[in-house]
């Protein structure tokens, strides 16, 4: 399903984009990338929920904003990840990377921390299958 | 309320009556001792009494403790077997005594009823089969045995030997469940007394009867005592405690899936089965090991007490009953399983020892991940121009067994594709949307290698509200339409959060 995703977004991409901005493809690629990975974790994972708020909240910005609004929304400053008390140090590196997890306590952060992992390896092989087929 | 022996016989017949009711549904290999019924000694039926009314009048709030403790104790069941059938025939001549509980008796049955229904299913390392629950059921039922050697000195529940770790690392079922039996009842007897009554004789009388259970139960009848007294303990706790700490761990616990519920009892039970396989020298030779040796995470509990949780956490010997160590016990327990659940999804982390270095790994895994999508996005982003076509190709051709046209494939909104996709995720093939059941169908087939990752995921798949589909559509539809141009500035702004987007 993710894959069927991905692809339709994708040729989309393929389709509406300029071949010349290669930034702007890969970004675009990346985001249909999470979204599609989101998407097909559901709505009962944390971090697919943050994600999926986060890419809305991005591709909106994008698309709607002025020259100023996005002048604010670029540099992105991130909201200092407290260090939160019983739990090790390295949980605030790991709640950077997983998307939702300043709100998390650590238990559940495991938690969405495996199964983002089995996602975004599931999404990587599809990449790279996707890439391999393209290239061959 | 002093019963002489035969009543307490009846009761117990009764017990076992209405115990194998409930558990009736448990299949039932286990022989009911008959002639170990009329073998009933004097010496445990003599302490059964003082029990009872020791246990009767000490905690109303125990019901159960009541309830069992004759049928407990007066049952010399057999080590290994304990038949509820036969139970079921010999309780048919039990004479009506008012033991008084039914209500308690038939909460406590069906709590003994759903344990064998809901077994979590991730409980691998728990000999949680239908062995187990049936001794589980068999439990509450039987007692007895030779109690008289299990005169342990019981101390106060401080002095409950921890074993958690011990008890887990033995693989029998047996060893763990006698183990969790040692500390739980104990446990359990002590704290209706505690607070029930301050007599020494009493007291001691609890402590045998505790020793006894511990002794003499059969595995069965241990985790059912266990079980059950533990729905008593466990309020009787609260009241007791009365502590508002309990309200934290309800809030804490809450969060507990049922899961975790089933797992602490079934944690419970294989520890009380564990104990009940050891004779009673041996049990108690294991107790003094325990309580003196306490391991490295035990020794941090060991001033915690029993397990408090809104599901009846038993505690384990030798630890605080202190509600906040029990939740943040329950809480170390889910986060070390959640651990290990981690180095096994992350390649190459096994041999990673410790929960510093075994954070890293993931970290960096994580880290690579990332890395990777941006890799490959950026790499497809070169690559696509190439070949347009055959995106659209792989997508087509997939799709293309069920219908014609690949054009009206790829044209699909999104919209229609999502009830779709629901349905394949959890695969099911809505019949409603035949049009896009069938792609999702060769999508699947066809994408088989990604989507067997997918699957993968232990987490059921919920149903996925119509709100996401829109979300989804926008997110797509934004993803990949035409935007303006991005500023250099914003291109170059590196996501400082290390999310690559």
């Amino acid at each position: 399903m993710s894959a069927f995703h991905f692809l339709r977004a994708l040729s989309q991409i393929n389709k509406t984009t300029p071949k010349s901005s290669l930034l702007l493809r890969s970004r675009r690629i990346r985001h249909a990338a999470y979204a599609s990975m989101a998407y097909t974790a559901g709505r009962s994972r944390l971090w697919s929920r943050a994600l999926l708020r986060r890419l809305q909240r991005r591709s909106r910005l994008r698309y709607f904003s002025s020259q100023r609004t996005r002048a604010v929304i670029a540099p992105r400053r991130l909201k200092a990840v407290r260090p939160r008390s019983g739990e090790p140090s390295r949980a605030e590196a790991l709640r950077r990377l997983v998307p939702g997890g300043a709100g998390m306590d650590y238990c559940s952060l495991l938690d969405e921390t495996a199964h983002y992992i089995q996602c975004l390896s599931s999404q990587v092989q599809l990449m790279q299958k996707v890439v391999g087929s393209i290239s061959s | 309320m002093e019963m002489n022996a035969n009543d307490k016989f009846g009761m117990e017949k009764r017990s076992g009556v209405h115990l194998n009711h409930h558990i009736s549904g448990v299949s039932a290999d286990c022989q009911f001792g008959t002639p170990s019924m009329g073998a009933v000694p004097a010496n445990p039926a003599i302490a059964m009494s003082q029990g009872v009314s020791m246990i009767s009048s000490s905690s109303p709030s125990v019901p159960g403790v009541d309830f069992f403790g004759p049928g407990l104790w007066s049952h010399p069941a057999n080590p290994q077997n304990l038949g509820f059938s036969n139970a079921q025939t010999n309780t048919g001549a039990s004479s009506s005594i008012p033991i008084g509980k039914p209500v308690a008796v038939s909460s406590r049955g069906m709590f003994l009823q759903a344990i064998p229904g809901v077994l979590p299913p991730n409980l691998s390392h728990f000999p949680a089969d239908s062995a187990f629950i049936e001794r589980a059921a068999r439990f509450s039922c039987f007692n007895g045995g030779n109690f008289s050697g299990m005169m342990n000195p019981f101390g106060p529940s401080e002095s409950l030997t921890p074993h958690p770790t011990a008890s887990r690392g033995v693989t029998g079922t047996q060893g763990h469940k006698s183990e969790l039996n040692m500390t739980e009842v104990p446990r359990d007897i002590t704290v209706p007394i505690d607070h029930g009554s301050s007599s020494g004789s009493p007291l001691k009388n609890q402590r045998d009867k505790g020793s006894y259970l511990v002794g003499g139960l059969s595995n069965v009848s241990r985790e059912a005592n266990f079980t059950e007294v533990d729905q008593e303990k466990s309020t009787e706790l609260a009241n007791a405690a009365g502590n508002s700490s309990s309200s934290d761990l309800g809030s804490k616990k809450r969060k507990r899936s049922n899961q975790d519920m089933e797992l602490d009892q079934v944690q419970r039970g294989t520890q009380l089965s564990m104990e009940n396989t050891k004779d009673n020298a041996e049990t108690e030779q294991n107790l003094e090991q325990n309580s003196s040796r306490p391991n490295g995470k035990q020794a941090k509990d060991s001033t915690e007490g029993s397990k408090e949780d809104y599901i009846h956490v038993r505690a384990r010997r030798g630890q605080a009953t202190n509600s906040h160590s029990l939740a943040e016990r329950v809480r170390r327990e889910k986060i070390s399983e959640r651990m290990k659940y981690l180095q096994d999804l992350v390649p190459g982390c096994s041999k990673v020892t410790g929960k510093a270095v075994m954070l890293d790994e993931i970290i960096n895994y994580v880290q690579s991940l990332q890395r990777q999508v941006e890799f490959l996005s950026m790499k497809l982003a070169t690559v696509n121009p190439r070949v347009d076509c055959n995106i659209e190709g792989l997508l087509s051709k997939d799709l293309f067994q069920f219908r014609g046209g690949s054009s009206s494939m790829i044209g699909f909104s999104p919209n229609m594709i999502h009830p779709q996709l629901h349905p394949s995720q959890q695969g099911l093939v809505q019949p409603g949307i035949s049009g896009m059941g069938s792609p999702s169908d060769a999508v699947r087939r066809a994408m088989n290698a990604q989507l067997t990752v997918m699957s993968g995921f232990k987490e059921p798949t919920p149903q996925i509200p119509n709100v996401w589909d829109d979300e989804l559509h926008n997110v797509m539809q934004l993803s990949y339409s035409t935007n303006p141009p991005l500023n250099t500035k914003e291109l170059n702004g590196k996501p400082r959060d290390g999310f690559p987007i």
